[in-house]
């Protein structure tokens, strides 16, 4: 869309000049002169010097400021960096201000405040500008919302215009004679042309709301029909008026953006009908405008009148050789002339002659355009290098940087118009094609920009492009696998290097590689990201001290900060966030995320062991500052906003967040204070009137309400106001609905349990003396619910049993007694809802709930040691629904738990946990028997085993891209297989029987090993390698003999990471998949693979070593026929297990 | 933005056809507001005179006339004084020409009005292009031959004068300059001392010169067009010290003429920016050398070859502060504005990279 944008309207300017000022000297005509060429820098130092000189009358000199303010408004469109427009416009409302104090009675005050409303429309065009910089995709609806934002402020001001104009233009006469009252006459005049100026700022704004809209997005045309509705109704109202003219045009534009070519056309013709007879110079400049506005419609691939716009241009610059061919209008033209040149060329059917010509004469008038400043300067340029490439008989490689700087441009815009595509694409199979070509394309631009930049002849190139180049291959490298440093270097390189000459690019390439330096972090392993943190903080200080006031400084100081805040620096986390000034738009989120990042390492440091956790009063300090720099951040913020004032969105956000540290501090009264005292109340500011429907987003979406209840519920429940919970208990099931089977309930009272159990887990941790409170807190009031006969129904039961049920499992590993006593109570009340269920089978509200409960009864009768109950329920489920995932590991569970917890008779229950219920003749080591028998039972538990091999072949469905929590979920299932197995060698009584058990537990581990990059890393590396010294240290102590060896030294897993530099050094996401392709390619079996459907190969690897390992044989021939996925739980209304949960066994 | 586009264009102006002919001669004065009509009853080298319809015929002096029009004459000539006025002088020219040729019957005021507009346009043009001298020369030469009792006949003088000058013809210019002195007016008798200092300044008599325009500056000037002359005497005087080298003098002198002026004097005005911009060009001001010359072509444009010589330096003075484009820009507006002038043969002998 090309961006014509409404020019700023500026009467009394008009009426000033017609009045007294011009008769002295021609000062401000000789200003306006100068900015009419664009010359606004001198059109400000001639200003500057009017201001230094005596003998300059006063009324000049009274207006200064305004036509300080006038030029810099205007001139902000000549300013490329959006940094610089924004201080532009600042400095422009300044003088403004200045000329508004000073004189508030002038004849220009009344414009100067509309001015001032212009300035507003001037910062959200900025915005709109930023939202449409491909740097900015991240931010995009931020920047658009502010721009929208600003807009606001300017309609409210220039609505507020338009009344008081409108009143004093009818409270004249209708008919005032001329020549008996010429006073009235002109004062009537005079108010008029404010009232139409006035209507056309109120369409300007319209049109301009529409700008900040995506050209695809159903708002962007409404706004513009909405637009071209008011120009309409002002050309109706004053079509004899040059003003009414005007209005039409833009009328026309506005349907040419909205892509009503033929309707934009039909007004072009209409106003280039007029004034046949004698153009006077008003009617002309008007119709040149039109002119050009028709070329670019001609020139639309709806029209394709090339040849048209060829003539046409043609005749009007022959009859405009002067000033007016140099115009912005007249350049305007030739550039389209341009276009339509090359474009006709484009054409297929041209012949080779022709389109020869036809170039040539595009690059004639194409290097026209380019030797002039402006708006075509850089389309121009692009366009004479594509040409000269068109034109090149040579073929191959640029051999010199413009051409190859053309040529590269062409490719950028093709990439950012690619990563456009793909950040919107929807379907995988489309997005995978679009991320192959952008792969191929961000390769080739890159060749053409080194090659460019190869190319380079410094006598001759301009420095300009040559920077421009070094940033499109900062930007490209960005986004190339593996290229992190190689971007972070060439930004670094720009932004330390032309900061002066080319301030605006240096700042985004400084920018740029924060931002590359960030993604060397998250791709680089965890013990080497040292040195791309310092990287990243000696970029971003340099960002801010060139740049202290740019919105981009500060948005570095919050990612430099949240990356502390990653890696549990909260000081230096929080130094960096307090960096955010307090006029920045970011300070409060900064001063938030000061505030969460000193909560968020305090409550990581408070869980970790004793002998690794930080002192007290380290961890009290974190916990105090938290505390207080969000308290800071509410009453810095409630301290601007009227007392009156409604709750304000920021201020509630802040508010949720001390809620939240305050009751994981114990502080329940403060925290009810905040969440209900007072007009700015967290529940005031998330209520909305009854029957109102909950907005998708923002402080009163359904999500956000939820939230703020569940730490109202949370509170209550601390100072013991037993009924005021259950008031907060009835509201949060009121804000979630009672749809959907109780789901939506259930999933409240989980995430309440969770955050519950984090709690318990981390005052357990710290010896926390109010662990013992918080418990009793809630036996007290969970009793209470329980025992309760009125009002007892599903949900209050689910919350009973969820809250024991997380409660228990907070204190497994610390009170194993009171855990145990929790399970019984949670049990209790699940099976209390089974029991209310049998008589009433409408209490449960669903299928699926039910077959939840019955799980997560399962669950507790385990941890209560109730093994052989456990499993009778989760059995009934399995045979109604044999792939349920969950039921299926619960089951392996219940074997594995009962196995560690029984006698000697209960031995077999390993091979039970890991061959599921095939394992009741069959040994586990023995591949031979575990094939299938015709008549075996029916196959109902699978085992570890199984669930992994399963898993594994869910993995190799995932051609694209490998679900983590999938993969998790496979290294559980691999690991427990090789846990079971060495228990079950343990128990072997003589060392025959022990060795080939052990030895197959050690192949369990160094297949999965092969197979995984790292094992998962981190605490899941840990958890395989005790595991695999355990099982050394066995053979070590026992003098068993692995592979016919003795083991001499009890060794650590090999750490396999980044293999092949060139595929792991990507962002974590994609870790995975390419470890198991790397492993997969190690273990050489899977020796044929296509490159473009590696995942899926690789996967077919992993299973087929899998089934290589042993017992595969089987299962090959039993995965075979069955439906893929391996998870199929019907269970969205049910209660959840988390997955993480899984990774947590009985017997570990 | 380029420009606020309703500029004017709120004015109110209805886009109604222009006006109909006028039903009867009138006179426009510089002296006094408003016209007269009536019937021109006379028509001399120093004066018109009308009848009004009511009340007796008033005299009026050829210096004093701001302009004149015809019962009977064509719309047109009012659109092609206007673009005169604007400075459109080749569209002026044009309907000039074109209105020439629809006269019907014309009265021989009007014809030799029409006439003497020719010539006078086609004038204005040659003193910025050097190829449309003669042409010039010969149509206001064919005017005075023919039309020596009319009341142009002092203006058509000081127009032959400036064109031989241009010609560098100084004999015939003296000839038209000592024409010009034999008027009846003070401020015509000033402008042809001006025009004669002028003269021995391009003959380097700076005493004698600077002599002839201090003599014009001692004068008593009682009205608007004798205080221009006394402007342009000292001009003139700043041209000398500029010569001198005395350039704060001359930038004293330039900023008194700037600032006594009439802001509408295009000549005076427009010249002493030129000559400002000179003198702070020579001081190594070459900013504040910017600002002045662009005052000439934001203000005074209508100025021709002053403006071309503006043009000039703003070429230069662009490129040599790295302002690339708008050098381009300028470069481009002499070449398609006075491609024959002085100055766009002074750039086009330039070397590229100091041109722009």
């Amino acid at each position: 869309m090309k961006s014509y944008r409404l020019a700023c309207v500026s009467l009394l300017l008009w009426f000033g000049l017609a009045g007294g000022l011009v008769a002295a000297e021609r000062h401000l005509e000789f200003v306006e002169g100068l900015r009419d060429r664009e010359y606004y820098d001198f059109a400000v130092l001639y200003l500057e010097q009017l201001e230094a000189r005596k003998d300059v009358p006063a009324d000049v000199k009274a207006v200064i400021p305004y036509e300080k303010a006038l030029t810099l408004l205007q001139g902000v469109r000549t300013v490329r960096n959006p940094e610089a427009q924004g201080k532009q416009l600042d400095n422009a409302r300044l003088f403004l201000e200045q000329f508004l104090k000073a004189n508030p009675t002038h004849p220009n005050a009344p414009q100067a405040n509309t001015e001032l409303a212009n300035v507003l429309l001037g910062k959200a065009k900025v915005e709109v500008q930023q939202a449409r910089s491909p740097s900015n995709q991240g931010q995009k609806s931020k920047h658009q919302e502010k721009a929208r934002e600003y807009i606001a402020q300017a309609r409210t001001v220039f609505q507020n215009a338009h009344d008081q104009y409108k009143a004093a233009f009818t409270r004249h006469p209708t008919f005032i004679d001329r020549t008996k009252d010429k006073d009235a006459y002109d004062a009537k005049e005079r108010d008029l042309v404010h009232y139409i100026q006035a209507q056309i700022n109120l369409a300007i704004v319209t049109y301009e709301e529409a700008q900040t809209y995506d050209a695809t997005a159903p708002e962007f045309k409404s706004q513009l029909g909405k637009a071209a509705v008011e120009f309409e109704k002002i050309n109706n109202e004053y079509r004899s008026l040059l003003a009414g003219l005007h209005a039409r045009m833009w009328q026309g534009k506005c349907f040419e953006e909205m892509g009503d070519i033929t309707k934009a056309l039909g007004i072009y013709k209409e106003l280039l009908s007029h004034g046949e007879d004698h153009r006077g110079p008003a009617l002309k400049s008007l119709q040149d405008r039109v002119t050009l506005f028709r070329f670019i419609c001609l020139n639309t691939e709806q029209r394709k009148d090339y040849q048209v716009v060829v003539q046409e241009a043609g005749a009007w610059l022959k009859s405009n050789p002067g000033a007016e061919r140099l115009s912005r209008i007249g350049l305007g033209i030739q550039w389209e002339q341009a276009r339509a040149l090359e474009l006709l060329a484009d054409k297929p059917d041209a012949n080779p002659i022709d389109q020869e010509r036809l170039y040539n004469q595009a690059l004639v008038a194409a290097r026209s355009v380019n030797r002039f400043p402006g708006e075509y300067k850089e389309a121009s340029g692009a366009a004479i290098q594509r040409l000269m490439r068109k034109l090149n008989k040579e073929g191959g490689d640029p051999k010199d940087f413009d051409t190859a700087f053309g040529q590269a441009q062409e490719l950028f815009e093709k990439v950012r118009n690619q990563l456009e595509v793909v950040k919107g694409a929807q379907d995988p199979t489309e997005k995978k094609k679009v991320e192959d070509d952008l792969e191929v394309n961000l390769k080739e631009t890159a060749r053409i920009l080194s090659l460019a930049l190869s190319l380079v002849n410094r006598n001759k190139d301009s420095l300009d492009n040559i920077n421009r180049a070094r940033f499109w291959l900062c930007y490209v490298y960005y986004y190339m696998k593996d290229k992190s440093y190689e971007s972070a270097i060439l930004g670094e390189f720009l932004a330390r290097r032309y900061k002066d000459a080319n301030p605006d690019v240096a700042l985004d390439a400084a920018y740029l590689a924060m931002a590359a330096y960030g993604k060397a972090y998250n791709a680089a392993p965890e013990d080497q990201r040292q040195i791309d943190v310092d990287r990243m903080v000696d970029i971003c200080t340099y960002i801010a001290a060139q740049w202290p006031n740019s919105e981009r400084t500060n948005d570095a100081r919050i990612n430099v900060g949240k990356m502390y805040k990653r890696i549990k620096q909260p000081v230096e986390a929080a130094k960096w966030f307090l960096q955010v000034p307090e006029t920045a738009p970011q300070y409060y989120n900064a001063l938030m995320e000061a505030g969460q990042a000193y909560w968020d390492t305090y409550a990581d440091a408070s869980v970790l062991p004793e002998d690794k956790r930080p002192p007290k009063e380290q961890l009290d300090d974190w916990q105090n500052k938290a505390r207080q720099t969000l308290q800071d951040a509410i009453t810095k913020l409630e301290a601007k906003l009227p007392k009156d004032a409604p709750p304000d969105r920021d201020i509630t956000i802040a508010k949720f967040y001390l809620v939240g540290i305050l009751n994981g501090m114990g502080d329940y009264k403060a925290a009810l204070e905040w969440t209900t005292g007072g007009a700015r109340s967290l529940t005031t500011a998330v209520a909305v009137a009854k029957g109102e429907k909950r907005p998708a987003s923002g402080v009163k979406s359904k999500a956000f309400a939820s939230a703020v209840y569940r730490e109202l519920l949370r509170s209550d429940v601390g100072v013991q106001q037993l009924d005021k919970a259950r008031e907060a208990m009835k509201e949060l099931e009121n804000i979630e609905g009672s749809g959907g089977g109780g789901a939506a309930v259930t999933q409240i009272y989980l995430k309440l349990g969770l955050e519950l159990q984090k709690e318990v887990k981390r005052l357990q941790s710290a010896n926390d003396p109010r662990l013992a409170d918080v418990l009793k807190s809630f036996e007290t009031f969970l009793d209470d619910m329980f025992n309760r006969k009125e009002g007892q129904d599903y949900a209050s039961l689910v919350w009973v049993g969820e809250t024991y049920y997380a409660l228990a499992e907070g204190l497994e590993t610390g009170d194993k007694p009171r855990a145990e006593g929790y399970f019984t109570r949670a049990g209790a009340a699940l099976q209390s809802i089974r029991d209310l269920a049998a008589k009433d089978p409408k209490f449960i509200p669903s299928k699926a709930a039910e077959t939840a409960i019955k799980m997560r009864l399962a669950t507790c009768k385990r941890r209560q040691k109730s093994f052989a109950d456990a499993l009778q329920l989760v059995t009934e489920i399995l045979v109604e629904k044999p792939q349920t995932l969950s039921a299926q590991e619960e089951a392996a569970r219940i074997y594995q738990d009962w196995a560690a917890a029984g006698g000697a008779g209960d031995v077999n229950k390993w091979n039970l946990a890991i061959l599921g219920d095939q394992a009741d003749d069959a040994k586990p080591t023995s591949k031979k028997k575990v094939a299938p028998k015709a008549e075996a039972k029916p196959h109902v538990v699978w085992g570890w085993l199984e669930i992994g091999n399963r898993l594994g072949r869910n993995l190799q469905q995932s051609q694209t891209t490998v679900n983590p929590d999938l993969e998790k979920q496979f290294l559980e299932a691999r690991y427990n297989v090789a846990l079971c197995r060495f228990k079950y060698g343990m128990a072997q009584s003589s060392k025959q029987k022990k060795t080939p058990i052990l030895t197959e537990a050690m192949r369990d581990i160094n297949v999965t090993a092969s197979l995984s990059e790292n094992l998962g890393g981190g605490e899941s590396w840990e958890r395989f390698n005790k595991l695999h010294r355990d099982i050394l240290q066995e053979f070590h102590d026992q003098g068993l003999k692995l592979n016919g060896a003795p083991v001499a030294k009890i060794t650590d897993l090999e750490k396999r990471i980044k293999a092949d530099a060139t595929e792991t050094a990507a962002a974590p996401d994609d870790a995975p998949k390419k470890a198991v392709k790397k492993k997969a390619k190690s273990a050489k079996v899977a020796k044929k693979k296509k490159p473009e459907s590696r995942g899926a190969g690789l996967w077919i690897a992993l299973v087929l070593v899998l089934l290589a390992a042993g017992g595969g044989g089987y299962y090959l021939l039993r995965v075979k026929g069955r439906q893929a996925a391996a998870d199929e739980e019907d269970e969205e209304d049910a209660p959840k297990p988390e997955a993480k949960k899984r990774t947590r066994t009985q017997s570990s | 933005m380029r420009k606020p586009i309703f500029f004017g264009l709120l004015a109110l102006a209805t886009l109604a056809p222009v006006a109909p002919a006028w039903s009867a001669d009138s006179v426009t004065r510089k002296s006094a507001k408003g016209a007269i009509s009536g019937d021109i009853t006379a028509n001399t080298a120093t004066e018109l005179t009308i009848k009004p319809k009511s009340g007796d015929a008033v005299a009026i002096p050829a210096n004093d006339i701001a302009s004149v029009s015809w019962n009977g004459e064509p719309a047109t000539l009012r659109l092609a004084r206007g673009d005169e006025d604007g400075g459109r002088l080749t569209r002026a020219l044009d309907t000039y020409t074109k209105a020439a040729g629809t006269l019907n019957s014309p009265g021989p005021g009007l014809k030799a009005d029409v006439e003497f507009a020719i010539a006078r346009t086609t004038a204005k043009i040659a003193l910025a292009d050097a190829t449309k001298l003669d042409e010039a020369i010969s149509k206001l030469e064919a005017f005075r031959s023919k039309n020596a009792d009319n009341y142009n006949h002092f203006e058509g003088q000081r127009l032959l004068g400036q064109l031989y000058m241009a010609k560098k013809d100084p004999n015939k210019a003296r000839v038209a300059f000592e024409t010009l002195g034999k008027a009846p007016w003070k401020d015509y008798q000033m402008a042809s001392k001006n025009f004669t200092a002028r003269m021995l300044l391009v003959e380097s008599k700076s005493d004698e010169a600077a002599a002839a325009f201090d003599s014009v500056i001692g004068m008593k000037a009682d009205n608007p067009a004798e205080e221009s002359q006394r402007q342009e005497a000292m001009l003139g005087k700043a041209r000398i010290l500029t010569s001198q080298n005395k350039l704060g003098d001359a930038v004293n002198l330039l900023n008194d003429v700037i600032n006594k002026a009439s802001p509408e004097d295009a000549r005076v005005q427009a010249e002493a920016y030129v000559r400002q911009g000179d003198c702070l060009q020579a001081q190594g001001k070459d900013k504040d050398a910017i600002l002045a010359y662009l005052h000439v072509d934001v203000l005074f444009a209508s100025e021709k070859s002053l403006h071309a010589e503006s043009l000039f330096h703003l070429t230069r003075l662009w490129s040599k502060l790295g302002q690339a484009g708008r050098a381009a820009e300028t470069r481009e507006k002499l070449e398609n504005e006075y491609p024959n002038s002085e100055w766009a043969r002074q750039l086009k002998g330039a070397p590229a990279e100091a041109a722009g």
